[in-house]
């Protein structure tokens, strides 16, 4: 079979942010699916009879010292060492996506796709070897080849409304050349929050979908030759939505000047505070009949606001892009949030305890100042320093070899991580002073335990002093890209744009300069339906409504000349004043 | 015919006397410059020879830095290869020593000196390099046990250090437009009104300086915009190093910044199309410069080094092409040039010279250890100051 074919357009879902599940609003699994057994993992046969002999020869050599991550080469005899070999390789393999596997792209050239690996790259896509290594890390055995999912392309971008059809027919079976007897399981594993999108026919070949709102589709496909399941092979929707001319009337105003700004600006420091982004306009006057303790509930309550949630602890400890968590309790933990309450550390630690973890941050310095710094919030201890340099280069002879994984889990289990979670989780609400002055009724709730805590969170959200703008903080990157997003698309940006902007400001100082440098890419792309001068009949009325849409405020007396003149400006306009409005300094807190 | 027969009359003699005024030890004739903040490092690679590197009318730039600067000419070059020669030049060391996968060499980069040394964050230690690309960018950190990469520079993809990681948003959304320079004012103004309505309330980390933004932004602006894309020139993966690192220079205010160029590699099959690299190379340098020059915090605190990674052949071959095949000065001797803040100018180190000399060179220049260098320190062409 191909390997082009294999391991092809599956490589460009690959970067999608947090993995692809996107942690957004996860339809409900249905029984049926959760019957579904799982895919299978590498076969010990499978390997001793075609792969040890191959890794004996090229990876035992640098890998029984102690090279990267991996250990290879101990035991005693062949046999023991051999089957020692089998299982620190199966760590490497991730049965749901055998095709990113650490273990296959860090040997992988890197011109198809493989990762930097020290000791070089050892398979190009065309070799003799390539098909034979993705069989073992696919689950092949000795008696049947698993069989694969293949679609026309991992991404199709669609506008709300448009009918996309997902064409599974082009899965295969490594053992026959026909597919006639496979079965099908299709499942919608993200949604957006408002989307009330549903699959017709599990099982059929094709899938249609209709994207009811705008946002990132994600579903999956698995396919099965009667004896085993294959991995699922995930297909991605962006539906974005265009202003079409007959929806927006150039020059027009909204109805936010009808809102009370400080309920504008509540509305907004809430959604941004929990759901990482600010509301539009058409929420803001949905929310308006509300009281306050009711609208915290209910935005503490959505799916969206664990996702928001995960995205920022995720994007904090550098786990996004090629990094992004890959276990089953983090795709899960954007649903359990809300419906369960987690507490912060809780939160935490399934991503500090995710394998992407420990690739993202190796042993040694990086581990280190990983622990302490992300985790604990301090500086690495000279005993913490000295483990993580001993997880880098692990002496042969020590009788108890000391264990990444293990470290990161008792850290988590710590009361120290407990505080440094918590402490990070309430300066997203409170600046520092306030903060240390409600620490401990916080730290005495969380100790309740869920309700108790959820509670508090809820009166926090609720009480005047909160909302107090000396108590505003600047927003975070992450909150900052949603909101340009919202407000000038009325969108949340997908994971592939949200990689790229991360990736983008990650190297950047901090400053308005770079954000700056965002806002006019966002502003020229022509998807901003920004009016022409000639279209906007009442100018103060206009820039009035820009001001209560991004700032949650009416311009002053010096604010409305200043904007006006540069809303009349040879070279300014209406583009130039939102520019402005976007790049200044409040905007960078509301 | 000797010398002093040759200085026959008194008014040769007192030409001779000024001359050798201006090679006096400057550490006399000028103020020392001040400590170095600031090095860039250009490796002017893919192989050039001295003479057409110092060819002041088509490198009138690189001429003035040899002028004004230090000029070390006569500098062994053994390296195999363009990757050979700059694994010496930022190692100091034999590229092939123990620990050295295919790519990253096995001894420490100034760049990883540079950060280990002055406690440096990764934004303030950048490698740029003509083929980042491919793997060139694993020269900038080495297998090294205790240095490796949590020690490793920033780096740039091809698109720059902005743009690159960009790229899919820029290809579905476009370039944005050149912003108009009389749009700047209104901008500025609408800024500082929203600064002043802000002020009894703004929180500390954003009390930066608005000059500053608008640097960065201007810069970042710059590399994104719709002219960007218009690479001109014979030197085009060059030229977008030299851009990038202005980007650089500007938005981070690095402590160290290396480039390493390589589109002069032409000359093995067009001599003349060589020539006109080394100029447009030379037009990058001087941009590079009027950015220094017009940096607040860099003029007068910059050091600039430029180093030949290997030469040519004396002569060209029937086909127009400068080749690397002969035993010539030409091809085994290449010239560095020094200049700026930390230096003595016109110094010439003592004894023989080789590539891995100048990164304990940098090293003692920037005041960090360099132990796992091999080369010598040219000790001589630096402004003696407490260590740090």
């Amino acid at each position: 079979m191909g390997a082009d074919r294999r391991v092809g357009l599956r490589r460009t879902v690959g970067p999608l942010l947090f993995g692809v599940l996107a942690w957004g609003a996860l339809e409900p699994r249905a029984e049926e699916a959760a019957r579904l057994p799982p895919p299978p993992a590498p076969n010990w046969a499978f390997y001793e009879a075609h792969i040890s002999a191959w890794v004996e020869d090229r990876c035992v050599e640098c890998h029984s010292g102690g090279g990267g991550a991996l250990r290879l080469g101990q035991g005693l005899d062949v046999a023991e060492r051999r089957r020692r070999d089998f299982e620190r390789l199966r760590d490497f393999v991730d049965p749901q996506a055998p095709w990113d596997s650490r273990l296959y792209l860090k040997i992988l050239e890197p011109a198809d796709g493989g990762e930097p690996h020290a000791g070089g790259a050892f398979l190009a896509r065309d070799d003799e070897w390539h098909d034979r290594f993705l069989d073992f890390v696919a689950g092949a055995t000795l008696e049947n080849l698993p069989p694969e999912v293949w679609f026309e392309a991992d991404e199709i971008r669609a506008q709300p409304g448009d009918a996309v059809v997902l064409d599974g027919r082009g899965s295969f079976d490594r053992d026959r050349a026909d597919n006639e007897h496979l079965a099908y399981h299709w499942e919608l594993l993200s949604r957006p929050a408002e989307s009330g999108v549903r699959l017709s026919d599990r099982r059929a070949s094709r899938m249609e979908v209709v994207p009811d709102v705008g946002g990132t589709f994600v579903l999956a496909l698995r396919v099965s030759d009667g004896k085993v399941w294959s991995a699922p092979r995930s297909v991605t929707i962006e539906a974005l939505h265009r202003h079409r001319q007959a929806e927006v009337v150039p020059g027009a105003v909204t109805a936010l000047h009808t809102v009370e700004e400080a309920l504008i600006r509540r509305l907004r420091r809430l959604y941004l505070d929990v759901l990482g982004r600010p509301p539009t306009v058409k929420e803001v006057l949905s929310e308006e009949r509300g009281g306050v303790r009711e609208v915290a509930q209910s935005i503490l309550g959505r799916a969206e606001a664990g996702r928001a949630w995960v995205e920022s602890v995720a994007a904090a400890l550098g786990l996004y892009g090629e990094s992004r968590p890959t276990s089953r309790a983090a795709r899960d933990l954007a649903l359990r949030i809300p419906a369960e309450s987690l507490l912060p550390h809780e939160v935490e630690a399934v991503l500090a305890r995710d394998p992407a973890f420990l690739a993202c941050h190796p042993p040694g310095r990086a581990l280190a100042n990983a622990v302490a710094g992300l985790l604990l919030g301090r500086e690495p201890t000279a005993q913490e320093r000295e483990l993580a340099a001993r997880l880098a280069h692990p002496q042969v002879a020590e009788a108890e070899p000391p264990d990444a994984a293990g470290w990161i889990a008792a850290v988590c289990a710590s009361d120290e991580f407990l505080l440094a979670a918590l402490r990070r989780r309430l300066a997203r609400f409170l600046p520092s002073g306030e903060l240390d002055r409600r620490f401990e009724s916080a730290l005495g709730a969380l100790r309740a335990g869920r309700p108790a805590f959820r509670a508090w969170m809820e009166t926090l959200l609720a009480d005047p002093v909160y909302l107090d703008r000396r108590h505003l903080r600047p927003k975070d990157d992450l909150t900052w890209l949603r909101s340009v997003f919202v407000d000038l698309l009325e969108r949340r940006p997908t994971d592939r744009e949200l990689v790229a902007l991360l990736r983008a400001l990650e190297n950047m100082p901090p400053g308005a300069g770079a954000r700056a440098a965002l806002v006019r890419i966002l502003i020229d792309s022509g998807e901003v339906p920004l009016p022409l001068l000639v279209d906007i009949e009442d100018g103060p009325r206009w820039m009035t409504d820009r001001f209560l849409r991004y700032l949650g405020r009416r311009p002053d007396s010096q604010e409305a000349q200043v904007y006006g003149r540069a809303l009349l400006h040879p070279h300014g306009g209406p583009e130039l004043v939102v520019y402005g409005l976007l790049t200044g300094v409040e905007y960078a807190c509301r | 015919m000797s010398v002093r027969s040759r200085i026959a009359c008194r008014s040769q003699r007192l030409l001779v006397l000024l001359l050798g005024l201006a090679w006096l030890p400057p550490g006399q004739a000028d103020p020392p410059a001040p400590r170095c903040e600031c090095l860039v490092f250009v490796i002017l690679g893919g192989g050039v020879r001295t003479q057409d590197a110092l060819d002041r009318s088509r490198m009138p730039t690189l001429d003035r830095l040899a002028r004004e600067g230090t000029l070390v000419d006569r500098v062994r070059s053994e390296a195999r290869d363009g990757w050979a020669a700059a694994a010496r030049l930022l190692t100091g060391a034999d590229e092939g020593l123990n620990g050295a996968t295919r790519r990253a060499p096995g001894v420490p980069t100034i760049l990883e000196y540079a950060r280990e040394g002055l406690a440096l964050p990764r934004e303030q230690v950048w490698f740029l390099s003509y083929d980042l690309d491919s793997d060139a960018g694993a020269l900038a950190v080495s297998t090294h046990p205790e240095y490796g990469p949590s020690l490793a520079p920033a780096s740039a993809p091809p698109g720059g250090p902005f743009a690159g990681p960009l790229q899919v948003l820029l290809e579905r959304m476009g370039r944005p437009l050149p912003m108009p320079e009389a749009a700047w004012e209104p901008l500025r103004a609408m800024r500082a009104t929203s600064r002043a309505a802000a002020s009894v309330w703004i929180p500390r980390e954003l009390d930066s300086r608005p000059a500053d933004d608008e640097r960065v932004e201007r810069a970042l602006l710059r590399e994104l915009d719709r002219r960007a894309l218009l690479v001109e020139g014979p030197n085009a993966r060059d030229e977008a190093v030299w851009r990038a690192a202005r980007t650089v220079l500007d938005v981070h205010t690095p402590q160290v910044l290396v480039l390493r160029l390589g589109d002069a590699e032409v000359a093995s099959a067009d001599a003349t199309r060589y020539l006109s690299v080394l100029a447009a190379n030379d037009k990058g340098l001087g941009r590079l410069l009027d950015s220094v020059e017009a940096h607040p915090t860099l003029r007068g605190r910059t050091a600039v080094v430029v180093a030949l990674d290997r030469g040519r052949d004396e002569r060209q071959d029937d086909q127009g092409r400068l080749r690397e095949t002969d035993a010539s000065r030409a091809r085994r001797e290449v010239m560095v040039v020094a200049w700026g803040a930390g230096l003595i100018p016109r110094r010439k180190p003592r004894g023989p010279r080789a590539l891995e000399d100048v990164c304990p060179t940098l090293g003692a220049l920037l005041g960090v250890p360099t132990p796992h260098a091999r080369g010598r320190a040219w000790d001589e062409l630096l402004v003696p100051v407490p260590p740090r």
